[in-house]
């Protein structure tokens, strides 16, 4: 049985809990968006699902699903949180001597090789710089407007572009960096 | 030139399908098994970036609590707010900025200023101070020993000045809403602390571990004409304020006893808790980096906060005698 037959058998149990409307309907609206925001960190699909669950639950329990700042706290939280994952697997030496050498502790089966490869340099890049920039990258290439990242990072939206370019210097000299050691 | 297509390239978003489903029913579940409840009412959120900036801005919280105090205060001075409760507003760099400048509308002066400082123990804090002497079981992931700091007690008085505040406005191209006539020229007398802090761990080991329990004499405003609804109607009609942060505060039952604890818009999540029998504004980042809880009882502000989890940061408040 595949994953979605069993998704299917188990959603109306799932349902059952009690997730109240108005927070499916939240769900539903920004799941996959925090999914790649994540993604774009962490560079795996099971890590960015697992960041997703963890900012969902988080939100859920101290915020109304109505609440007007839902989706820019959201897509922020899933930024802050991923970018934790990759920083505290950064600090443990034995993680980093997998990545070296490129075993990908949880590896996306979807990934190529290449693709596996660029994952971890763009992850350790984005470890390694400073957080606001880093969040900053991490919102805008997972497909979110100027706006949106104006928002979620409470910046004015006129400032997002100096800052992203910005972003981007650091980012470069973290790629630069990781490449020559 | 080579260098940079390959930057944007290597950040370009790989395309990626996602399963809603699959990730809603798993959500359920897990809500479930750790017995989460939704949050009935708006409770904004506060993560900061580390442990320490977390620390520092609660601290900060604390020092703008207990760095204003009353002393001869005029006869015609009616207190017209007092720190009874707390409530999580969130705010935006441009709302910190505009209300952290009070200055723009009236003049600030202090009787005293505020002179936090280091005390050998913590039987010498309590003594300056008058306080009790606090003391909290330690958890064992706080290895660091316990420093003591004591604050006296300061004052602080302003005067509205309408000229003032469009001469500000106009500083930076704005124009200001016109200052009611009845709040130009009104006074308001600043009171908080004195205020003990004993803290384990400096702001650069909080990785290590930190931890910090304070307590302070109840904040108050006193007020020599102008309501506490009047000058809230002034301040949130500054262009720069933004409209959910207005609506916030408006939305505060009781502005006379409710003190709005601002916290960065997007950085983590503030909920009502019971401590020691009485309702505490927790104040935490999901991932357990940092978190803090603020109460009042018999007149006295207590906080408890540090690179704990939430029930490690409520069994550290409850433990405080």
């Amino acid at each position: 049985m595949d994953a979605d037959a069993v998704a299917l058998i188990e959603r109306p149990w799932a349902r059952a809990t009690a997730v109240p409307a108005a927070f499916e309907q939240l769900f539903r609206a920004e799941y996959a968006r925090v999914v790649r925001v994540a993604y774009r960190v962490v560079g795996d699909r099971g890590e960015a699902e697992d960041v997703a669950q963890e900012v969902f639950v988080a939100f859920y329990r101290a915020h109304p699903a109505d609440a007007a700042y839902a989706a820019p706290w959201l897509h922020r939280a899933a930024a802050h949180t991923a970018l934790n994952v990759v920083r505290s697997r950064s600090r443990r030496a034995a993680r980093d001597e997998r990545d070296a050498a490129g075993r990908e502790p949880a590896a996306d089966p979807e990934g190529t090789a290449l693709e596996r490869e660029r994952a971890r340099e763009v992850r350790a890049a984005l470890a390694r710089m400073p957080r606001g920039a880093a969040e900053l990258l991490a919102l805008r290439y997972s497909g979110l407007s100027y706006s949106e990242v104006a928002v979620a990072t409470g910046t004015n939206i006129d400032q997002v572009g100096t800052r992203l370019r910005r972003a981007h210097d650091a980012f470069r000299k973290e790629v630069s960096r990781g490449q020559h050691r | 030139m080579d260098n940079i297509d390959r930057n944007e390239k290597l950040l370009a978003m790989p395309p990626l399908a996602v399963d809603t489903e699959r990730g809603l029913t798993r959500f359920a579940a897990s809500a479930q098994a750790v017995g989460a409840r939704p949050a009935r009412r708006a409770a904004p959120a506060f993560m900061f970036a580390t442990p320490a900036k977390w620390l520092a801005a609660v601290a900060a919280v604390v020092i703008v609590a207990t760095t204003l105090t009353m002393t001869g205060v005029a006869d015609s001075i009616l207190q017209i707010f007092e720190t009874k409760q707390f409530t999580a507003v969130t705010v935006t760099p441009t709302d910190l900025q505009t209300l952290g400048q009070l200055e723009q509308f009236g003049t600030l002066t202090w009787s005293a200023q505020p002179n936090p400082h280091q005390v050998p123990s913590l039987a010498a804090a309590s003594a300056e101070t008058g306080l009790p002497a606090i003391t909290v079981t330690v958890p064992a992931s706080i290895t660091a020993t316990a420093q003591y700091g004591a604050m006296p007690r300061t004052t602080a008085t302003f005067v509205f000045d309408a000229t003032k505040a469009r001469a500000s406005a106009g500083a930076i191209g704005r124009t200001a809403p016109p200052m009611p006539a009845k709040l130009d020229g009104s006074t308001l007398v600043f009171t908080g602390g004195p205020a003990i802090l004993v803290t384990y761990g400096t702001e650069g080991q909080a990785a290590n571990g930190g931890l910090f329990v304070g307590v302070a004499m109840a904040a108050t405003v006193g007020s020599d004409g102008a309501s506490v609804s009047e000058i809230q109607a002034y301040l949130l009609s500054q262009p720069s304020v933004s409209p959910a942060l207005a609506a916030q505060i408006r939305a505060i039952g009781d502005p006379a006893s409710t003190l709005p604890v601002p916290i960065p818009f997007g950085q983590a999540a503030a909920n009502t808790v019971n401590v020691h029998g009485t309702s505490g504004l927790f104040i935490g980042d999901s991932t357990g980096l940092g978190s803090g809880v603020l109460w009042q009882q018999n007149g006295l502000v207590y906080i408890v906060g540090g690179t704990l989890t939430e029930a490690e940061t409520l069994a550290v408040a409850n433990s405080l005698r």
